[in-house]
């Protein structure tokens, strides 16, 4: 399955397994950057790793700290390979930045649970675009 | 609220895209919730930052008497020499508190966990990222019961 005509938000590829959420992170508070895990018992993909994966949300919450929250997680070698938004926020878009990690929003009409869990997935930021399903 | 939500600035009455119901019941509720310990060996005030407001409702609060631990006041640069200028950060400076300028409660190595337990604060945004990032237990409580709570 290929998603055309998203919003590149920061460019660049990325590639790894989805890791979906319908809800949103707050990565100061709930993510540590040690081991790259969602820490908050209350959120879907909690003990989950970002690491790697193509981490879909729709948007980040709290502390525009968070941007410092997800470079520590490039730093610390435990950050997601892309990210995907439903409608990508300040906090999402400058920490990624300062990461270098490919964020797009999903274009308008494509919700996130169109993208299913754990599925091979590279998003083309550039091309604005989300390749998912290969092997 | 920006805690728990992406928008940066909310205002009170007038015409709103979406309004969100918050009384005193809620407020208690959030207080509760954020509240993991009666009492801790550090008080910490301020996050968002503590105004010319709340500094002088402090000295009032604290005038003749002593901190019984440890307490940090975070406020700005220019509200600590605005402070300064009219003694007002003398007075409180008197109480036992240390100033820190420009810097935030939770981000700062001050307060972690190495060095305490728990810490007593004013803040709401303070006690959810002590609690949640710094994974401290938190007593969240206002400026008025913590100067009279813990000054002599």
């Amino acid at each position: 399955m290929i998603i055309s005509n998203c919003r590149k938000i920061v460019g660049g590829t990325g590639e790894g397994q989805t890791l979906v959420t319908i809800q949103p992170i707050n990565f100061l508070a709930t993510v540590d950057a040690n081991t790259g895990t969602i820490t908050d018992p209350l959120h879907e993909l909690y003990c989950k790793s970002l690491k790697g994966s193509v981490l879909v949300l729709p948007y980040a919450i709290g502390s525009s700290v968070g941007a410092y929250a997800i470079y520590s997680l490039k730093e610390y070698g435990n950050a997601p390979h892309a990210v995907v938004c439903s409608k990508a926020d300040i906090t999402t878009a400058s920490g990624c930045a300062l990461a270098n990690i490919p964020v797009v929003d999903l274009p308008n009409g494509i919700p996130l649970s169109s993208l299913k869990q754990e599925l091979n997935a590279r998003v083309e930021a550039d091309a604005r675009r989300i390749v998912v399903g290969f092997s | 609220m920006s805690t728990s939500g992406t928008c940066g600035m909310f205002t009170f009455g007038g015409k709103a895209k979406e309004k969100i119901p918050f009384g005193k019941k809620e407020a208690q509720a959030v207080m509760d919730e954020l509240s993991t310990a009666d009492d801790a060996d550090i008080i910490t005030l301020g996050s968002p930052q503590l105004g010319i407001n709340e500094l002088k409702l402090l000295a009032k609060l604290t005038e003749t008497k002593k901190f019984s631990r440890r307490c940090i006041i975070f406020c700005s640069r220019t509200i600590y020499n605005n402070a300064m200028k009219i003694g007002l950060a003398g007075k409180i400076e008197k109480s036992g508190v240390d100033f820190r300028c420009d810097s935030c409660t939770c981000l700062t190595p001050y307060v972690t966990k190495d060095r305490y337990n728990a810490v007593i604060t004013n803040s709401v945004k303070g006690a959810y990222y002590l609690s949640k990032s710094n994974k401290l237990r938190v007593a969240l409580k206002d400026i008025k019961s913590i100067a009279e709570e813990y000054t002599q």
